[in-house]
């Protein structure tokens, strides 16, 4: 790179940057009167407060540990991905799969060295991936009760088939990827058409009246969140086989 | 402590942005994105912190008690996905700079100017 280190360029960015930087601080952190991008003295007024409150629906509603309510899922960040905001996650998994689909496009289709594997990475492998595999599954089961959900999940069992594929051992075949990839997207927007015919308001929860903190607690929550991990996983894991490959 | 989360996201998106601006090396490039990316998630999660704050997670009656202390769930949310989506684009976008590794035998964006100069 040959003006790469050129030390004018360098110290004119890191002005220029510093400048902006210091007024880009100085509004994050104003509390004076106009729009405030910290306000942490009233969070009642946000639109958080009603999810918190699970009073979406109805405005006086309250709730109790262990009860039924609006929305069943002990963790609100859940309950606001694949709930109030299911829209959003859905089609922000549709982004996901169209990145994936270009990356196959694009990627070119060379002869590639693949590394010999060394002995033990190939022996010890199965006995990581069976641990990765339990933590993924307890992730997306759990994901309405505590830290984690779909998209961890799928993540973790798609490093788990990246191991296997890295240790030279047979995982899964491309078109079980596929397969897998197209069962979960159907189902996601097959459920939601379900809940249309019956409720009559798509990808409403249908599953009422279990109570906060169990585990078959949150209707739909952990449903949507399994078929996410499945999808997440299976495009993940396209990924790693698309650039390990041997073509 | 919002002033110092604030501050050390800022400072992650502007040494990103720093990286983008004077390096030449597509790879690095990608990696500076990635710096950006990574400070703009804890920006977003910053502007939902709430001094003393709690976890959104409901353990027993006590958190329901508490529930004006608990941190705002919707940024956490949105977070959530675009680290996923983040690493999809980072491997489209490392895809790309392998066909353009293989068309200009070269990974500075400058190889176009200098047609048959390797860097």
């Amino acid at each position: 790179m040959k003006d790469e280190k050129s030390l004018f360029i360098n110290i004119l960015a890191l002005l220029i940057l510093s400048f902006m930087a210091f007024y880009i601080y100085k509004v994050s952190i104003d509390t004076g009167d106009g729009i405030k991008i910290t306000d942490n003295i009233t969070p009642q007024k946000r639109v958080a407060d009603r999810y918190l409150k699970k009073n979406v629906v109805d405005e006086n509603s309250s709730y109790k540990f262990g009860q039924t309510a609006e929305d069943t899922s002990a963790n609100i960040v859940t309950s606001v991905v694949v709930d109030y905001r299911l829209f959003d996650t859905t089609l922000e998994v549709i982004v996901l799969f169209v990145t994936i689909l270009g990356f196959g496009f694009v990627i070119p289709k060379d002869k590639r060295r693949v590394l010999k594997p060394s002995v033990i990475l190939h022996r010890w492998a199965p006995l990581l991936m069976i641990l990765m595999f339990m933590i993924g599954g307890y992730m997306f089961i759990n994901g309405h009760l505590s830290p984690g959900g779909g998209f961890p999940a799928g993540a973790i069992i798609s490093t788990a088939i990246l191991t296997g594929v890295l240790a030279g051992r047979k995982t899964v075949t491309h078109k079980t990827l596929k397969v897998v990839e197209a069962i979960a997207g159907i189902s996601i927007f097959g459920i939601g058409i379900a809940s249309y015919l019956i409720k009559g308001v798509f990808f409403q929860n249908f599953l009422t009246g279990d109570k906060i903190g169990d585990l078959f607690s949150g209707g739909l929550i952990p449903v949507f969140y399994g078929l996410i991990a499945f999808k997440v996983a299976a495009e993940l894991s396209n990924i790693y086989f698309e650039f390990y490959e041997e073509c | 402590m919002t002033k110092v989360f604030i501050f050390s996201s800022l400072s992650l998106i502007f040494v990103g942005l720093f990286g983008v601006l004077t390096r030449k090396n597509i790879v690095k490039i990608l990696i500076a994105l990635n710096i950006i990316e990574t400070g703009i998630n804890m920006l977003l999660v910053a502007f939902g912190y709430i001094e003393g704050g709690i976890t959104p997670i409901l353990q027993s009656d006590l958190s329901i008690a508490n529930l004006n202390k608990m941190v705002d769930p919707v940024p956490q949310a949105l977070v959530l996905t675009s680290i996923v989506i983040g690493l999809g684009t980072t491997a489209f976008a490392l895809s790309l700079a392998m066909r353009y590794k293989n068309t200009h035998n070269s990974v500075s964006i400058r190889a176009i100017d200098e047609e048959g100069v390797n860097i």
